[in-house]
């Protein structure tokens, strides 16, 4: 069945309609190859210095998901310094642990949940994040709302706006947010991990999951909008 | 279609956003999501931009490379072993 954003006969919004398409095909292709990486057939024994077959298919997983274990733990641990140690201790100890490595899982979310709970056993207690105060309600379609209100002649004046942005906009606006919903964030809107491999790597319910998303995402909107505000691509008023 | 869906409302609709954009839940609720944009342009739109505004964010967040000395440092590592 062709996505329904593609069955809306407006010629300007055909272009946009095969971009959310291709995102949606995207997110499930990525999700479905990530189900497919190869995995061990069969168990290994902890891994000795000797063990060169087995070191060598470590490096061949590894290696290559390193910009995006960095890239994780930077927004994790908001300091380059930190992500440099949290990666180094992350790959280290799934080396050790390679054994264990369950085949038939993918190893993008086995070394998450690896890199996940180091930064939450050792590097958390290092930043000294406040008690989380009262955080906002937002609506829904928060950036959407408050950009249209803001503009009233452009057309698609959100866009406009999403273009502006640099990275560091973005950056910014991620690195706002208090960590619990950070990490869902992370691990979700940027890492592509399902509900249920987050749900294992944090050990809560699926649902705790789901609207901590919820949340992250809505705060997430707020924090760019007045990103946005602040570096005058919406004129504040 | 075939078979019939259940016609859901815009609240209904937006309640599922995420597990839409994500493609998470049953494929039942997402075909009832579906369905809805097919007949509600402003669903449709406001889905629309949603998932343009998290494709950005999923660009940029993904786009930190690991510098080079740390990569060297992780072989390093690797090689002590």
């Amino acid at each position: 069945m062709p996505s329904a954003f593609l069955r809306h006969d407006v010629a300007q919004f055909i272009g946009q309609s095969a971009i959310i398409r291709s995102i949606l095909h995207d997110a499930g292709a990525s999700r479905a190859a990530m189900a497919r990486l190869p995995y061990r057939e069969q168990k290994h024994f902890p891994m000795t210095g000797s063990d060169t077959a087995a070191k060598k298919e470590f490096e061949e997983l590894v290696l290559p998901l390193l910009d995006s274990l960095y890239s994780a733990a930077l927004r994790m641990t908001r300091n380059s310094s930190d992500a440099e140690d949290l990666v180094q201790e992350t790959v280290l100890l799934a080396f050790r642990n390679f054994h264990q490595f369950q085949s038939g899982t993918n190893i993008k979310a086995w070394l998450f949940r690896i890199l996940t709970n180091t930064f939450i056993n050792g590097y958390r207690k290092k930043s000294k994040e406040p008690e989380r105060v009262d955080l906002p309600d937002v609506e829904d379609f928060y950036f959407l709302s408050e950009v249209r209100r803001q503009s009233e002649s452009a057309s698609d004046p959100e866009m406009q706006v999403l273009n502006r942005f640099l990275h560091e906009d973005i950056m910014a606006a991620i690195d706002r947010l208090p960590e619990e919903f950070r990490l869902v964030v992370v691990l979700n809107a940027i890492e592509g991990l399902a509900y249920q491999e987050i749900a294992d790597i944090l050990g809560i319910p699926i649902g705790t999951v789901r609207s901590r998303l919820y949340r992250g995402r809505k705060l997430l909107q707020k924090y760019l909008y007045e990103q946005a505000r602040e570096m005058g691509y919406v004129a504040s008023s | 279609m075939s078979h019939r869906v259940r016609q859901i409302n815009c609240a209904e609709a937006v309640s599922r956003l995420y597990d839409y954009l994500d493609r998470e839940g049953p494929a039942a609720s997402l075909e009832e999501v579906e369905v809805h944009l097919d007949l509600c342009r402003h669903c449709c739109s406001r889905f629309a931009f949603e998932a343009l505004l998290w494709q950005r964010v999923r660009e940029e967040g993904r786009g930190e490379k690991c510098p080079e000395e740390l990569k060297a440092k992780v072989r390093a590592l690797l090689e002590k072993y």
